[in-house]
């Protein structure tokens, strides 16, 4: 049931579809130039991408939550969720499907501007890996943040503001990463250990327990979605 | 058998309470569910489809009280029918059947019983709002329920879209057998169609019968009680009030001849309608 609500956003999509991905590309590829550009052509790449992932985690994370919260903020207040709900379907299994949709575009999107980088820079098999697992890890990531803000659906912008206070403590600590934002942001701890070399033990227990951190978020928020009075609130 | 049973029910937000100990039972057919704004209709109907929690109370759907096996056996028609505007009427209407397992012949079927033919390859969201009604319907009714609960389902439609969606719900009641527990402020569509009667007040519940049609006869004598009793002796299906007994359905000849041998005083009889049932039940 939850493949024919993704069927049915994905469609739904399908109009602003090419707007985000033209977005997502351009963002990608914003970062790709001013981070790459000075120092391709020198040895020290390996700490400046791991300067450019975490950038880009950070633009992501701001840009692709708030536009999957408002999309499904507006969804909510206009009852379309209300309306899904009248079908034999739990209500975490709705957010799944618009999430999982809207994130469809984004892959989309962010895939086009990887695969520029893959080509007009010669990274060895081991990078190219590295640079995928990080990618694919900083989708999952954004994946459950935003679910787990959107508990917090009937309050907007309470998601959105959740998110930009998120983002902006990882930009401002993003130059001195302490081991409690090795377990917020798993991705430098995978560049840090993968690309950099060693890092503190402390350092990599949080990164350790990031697992279970996104896991809790991610149950959690299930657990919430099917007990909230979705009716209220809810547009119909 | 009562397709839906509900037992007080209550519900507050905050300070203001909304449902204060509904108890109803709705048999099989059409049921007008009326009430004044904020008379509590769309709290309990949010409550019987699992969109709000009752503070107290609980309520049986089609024998369960199993809110997934109630929504595979009920379809629902929300007040402002909210569906997706970006994707065409086939497509959506495709997809819930799926959701249910329900073959696209049958798609095709509700298509055409719900008069969208012509625009089945068009957006929701360009449709009217007469059309978006009708697909509001087409998705509850996609997987045959057996009971379909709408939410003031004539709200905002001219008199053309009125008189369609009300035939439409009458021959899926005498062709299907669905029932249709419907509120609604159109008491005049209701009166037309509905053969059991629920009035909501201020949360309560304060007048509930049944009848193919409010054609029943109201009588007020100076004995009410005893007045019911003498008809319910000579086979008449009589209920009462606080205020009258309500004769269902008689042969108004038949029913002259015998209040006319009825030795004690009677002060009032008339024919009833919905609206004049409503307006003393609420009104006064």
């Amino acid at each position: 049931m939850i493949k024919e609500i993704y069927e049915i956003e994905l469609r739904r999509l399908h109009k602003i579809g090419i707007f985000f991905i033209i977005i997502v590309a351009a963002i990608t590829s914003f970062w790709i130039t001013i981070f790459t550009a000075p120092y391709v052509t020198t040895n020290y790449y390996v700490q400046e991408i791991k300067s450019l992932i975490i950038f880009l985690f950070t633009s992501f994370g701001i840009i692709l939550p708030i536009f999957s919260q408002s999309l499904v903020g507006s969804d909510y207040k206009y009852g379309i969720i209300a309306t899904y709900l009248s079908y034999p379907l739990k209500a975490s299994y709705i957010i799944s499907a618009k999430l999982s949709a809207q994130f469809t575009y984004y892959f989309i999107g962010s895939l086009a501007s990887l695969l520029l980088l893959i080509f007009l820079y010669p990274f060895s098999p081991e990078y190219l890996a590295l640079i995928f697992a990080t990618y694919l890890l900083s989708l999952a990531i954004l994946y459950i943040l935003t679910q787990f803000s959107l508990i917090f659906i009937k309050f907007q912008p309470l998601p959105q503001f959740f998110t930009l206070l998120l983002f902006f403590v990882l930009i401002y600590k993003g130059s001195s990463i302490t081991g409690l934002l090795y377990m917020i942001n798993p991705i430098a701890l995978i560049w840090d250990w993968s690309a950099a070399g060693t890092i503190p033990l402390n350092s990599m227990l949080y990164g350790l327990l990031s697992i279970p951190f996104y896991l809790f978020l991610f149950f959690i928020s299930n657990w919430v979605f099917n007990r909230i009075e979705w009716g209220r609130g809810g547009g119909i | 058998m009562n397709v839906i049973i509900a037992r007080d029910i209550e519900k507050s937000y905050g300070k203001v309470q909304a449902l204060k100990g509904i108890t109803i039972k709705v048999p099989k057919g059409i049921t007008a569910f009326v009430g004044e704004n904020g008379a509590g209709k769309s709290t309990l109907i949010k409550i019987l489809t699992g969109k709000l929690r009752a503070d107290r109370g609980e309520f049986e759907i089609l024998g369960t009280s199993d809110l997934m096996k109630i929504r595979k056996n009920v379809g629902i028609i929300h007040e402002r029918i909210p569906l997706p505007p970006e994707v065409p009427v086939e497509f959506f209407l495709e997809k819930v059947a799926k959701m249910y397992n329900i073959p696209k012949k049958k798609v095709k079927e509700t298509i055409k019983i719900c008069g969208l033919e012509k625009v089945k390859d068009v957006e929701i969201g360009t449709l009217s709002f007469g059309f978006t009604k009708r697909v509001g319907i087409a998705q509850a009714l996609i997987h045959e329920p057996k009971l379909i609960i709408a939410d003031e389902p004539f709200s905002q439609l001219d008199a053309t879209s009125k008189i369609i969606i009300k035939d439409l719900f009458y021959r899926l009641y005498k062709d299907r057998g669905i029932s249709f527990f419907i509120s609604s402020h159109n008491l005049h569509d209701l009166e037309q169609i509905s053969n059991h009667f629920i009035i909501i007040h201020q949360g309560k519940i304060i007048r509930e019968w049944s009848g193919v049609k409010v054609r029943n006869i109201l009588l007020k004598a100076k004995n009410n009680k005893e007045l019911a009793k003498y008809l319910k002796e000579r086979g008449y299906d009589v209920d009462i009030d606080e205020f009258y007994v309500i004769v269902n359905s008689p042969d108004f000849k038949n029913l002259l001849r015998t209040i006319v041998d009825y030795p004690g005083e009677v002060y009032e009889i008339r024919s009833s309608s919905l609206e004049s049932l409503f307006k003393e039940a609420v009104v006064k």
